[in-house]
């Protein structure tokens, strides 16, 4: 399953986020801006907690309180993973929720929250393989630091992808951009417009994640996250055989 | 359609509103109009389990909500004549009991305020 299938064979997915509270969540809308994804408010009396449901085609998936997004919709970075900030199950929880939805027109900091997620998810579990494809050198030196760190202090069989036209030599006379990790470096292929994380749960399959993006306008992208190990773990053998 | 044959029977009306979960089907519902029942079991489900603490609410938990409204609930509302329930199109309408109205203001006002919710590293794991 090459990356842009995996991305259209979510595109029917098609899931409703109710916020229920006194007051909408500006913001939220935004943030779910895509196909796969309606977001819709019911009010409730004033003094009332607020809530999210995700709902398909009528079905209850699931429910968390509305705290759940307060990160998503604050104005500033998204947190890094292992910060306590982030240590937030609630929208864990919602990311569960919304899996195997298609997105668009998401920016890089919404796509970044949810490439944390995973990446925290990986270094919780502390074993497995994540695989990670930068798109451009400068996301590769944002992340450089993060990525020798999971190589070094992790369990985690590190892989990233990259494409091979790019000057990324490491610091400090150091060769690999990202020491520790395997790096996958190719030459006029879809790595570069493609931005994708997979982890493949290690141990447990229940655990495995990904997101597969593509950058369709400027900084704007349209893809897909996924729970479903059978997903990833077919991604996964097809970076394997091409790369 | 009306229930005029319990008129604002004080009992019954009590008895109605002793279940927390039958409040909450009215808090949500009396500002609606006509209201489906899946729409008014996915409201129920996620709002007592914010509200109780618990947090999040999975399909089980709005399973048992939904058989507790066909059940329990909906007669029991429906017997105090606080709301008319169209079982064949499978909505709910609230009705305007003028008691049952005053008592929702101030039971609302009086529902407990929630606790925090705890981190619980096993709930987002077991979907």
């Amino acid at each position: 399953m090459s990356l842009a299938s995996f991305v259209s064979a979510h595109e029917s997915q098609q899931k409703t986020l109710t916020v229920f509270g006194p007051d909408p969540i500006p913001g939220l809308a935004d943030h779910f801006d895509t196909p796969g994804i309606e977001v819709r408010w019911e009010p409730l009396p004033d003094g009332s907690e607020s809530f999210l449901t995700v709902t398909q085609e009528g079905e209850f998936i699931g429910s968390v309180p509305a705290a759940a997004v307060q990160a998503l919709v604050s104005p500033g970075d998204p947190p890094d993973p292992g910060d306590a900030e982030f240590d937030d199950w609630a929208l864990r929880r919602l990311f569960v929720l919304l899996r195997d939805a298609a997105f668009s027109a998401l920016d890089r900091s919404q796509l970044l929250a949810a490439a944390r997620e995973f990446e925290d998810r990986a270094v919780r579990m502390d074993e497995g393989s994540l695989h990670t494809g930068f798109q451009r050198p400068a996301a590769l030196r944002a992340q450089a630091d993060l990525y020798t760190a999971l190589a070094a202090e992790t369990n985690l069989d590190v892989h990233v992808y990259l494409d091979a036209e790019w000057d990324v030599s490491g610091a400090e006379g150091e060769e690999s951009p990202v020491p520790g990790a395997t790096v996958h470096a190719e030459t006029g292929t879809e790595l570069g417009n493609y931005w994708f994380v997979l982890f493949d749960g290690g141990p447990d399959a229940l655990s495995a994640c990904g997101l597969v993006a593509e950058e369709r306008d400027e900084r704007a992208y349209y893809g897909v996250w996924t729970y479903d190990a059978t997903r990833v773990n077919e991604v996964l053998a097809y970076l394997q055989e091409t790369y | 359609m009306t229930n005029q044959e319990y008129p604002d029977d004080i009992d019954t009306v009590l008895q109605a509103l002793a279940s927390e979960r039958r409040r909450y089907v009215l808090y949500y519902a009396r500002d609606r109009g006509e209201v489906s029942i899946d729409d008014l079991a996915t409201a129920v489900t996620g709002w007592l389990a914010v509200h109780s603490g618990s947090g999040s609410a999975g399909p089980h938990d709005h399973e048992r909500v939904r058989a507790a409204l066909h059940h329990q609930d909906l007669p029991k509302l429906s017997k105090a004549g606080l709301v008319s329930v169209d079982r064949e199109a499978g909505t709910v309408t609230v009705e305007s009991s003028r008691m049952g109205h005053a008592l929702l203001d101030v039971l609302f006002e009086h529902e407990p305020v929630p606790e925090e919710t705890e981190s619980d590293d096993t709930v987002y794991r077991g979907v």
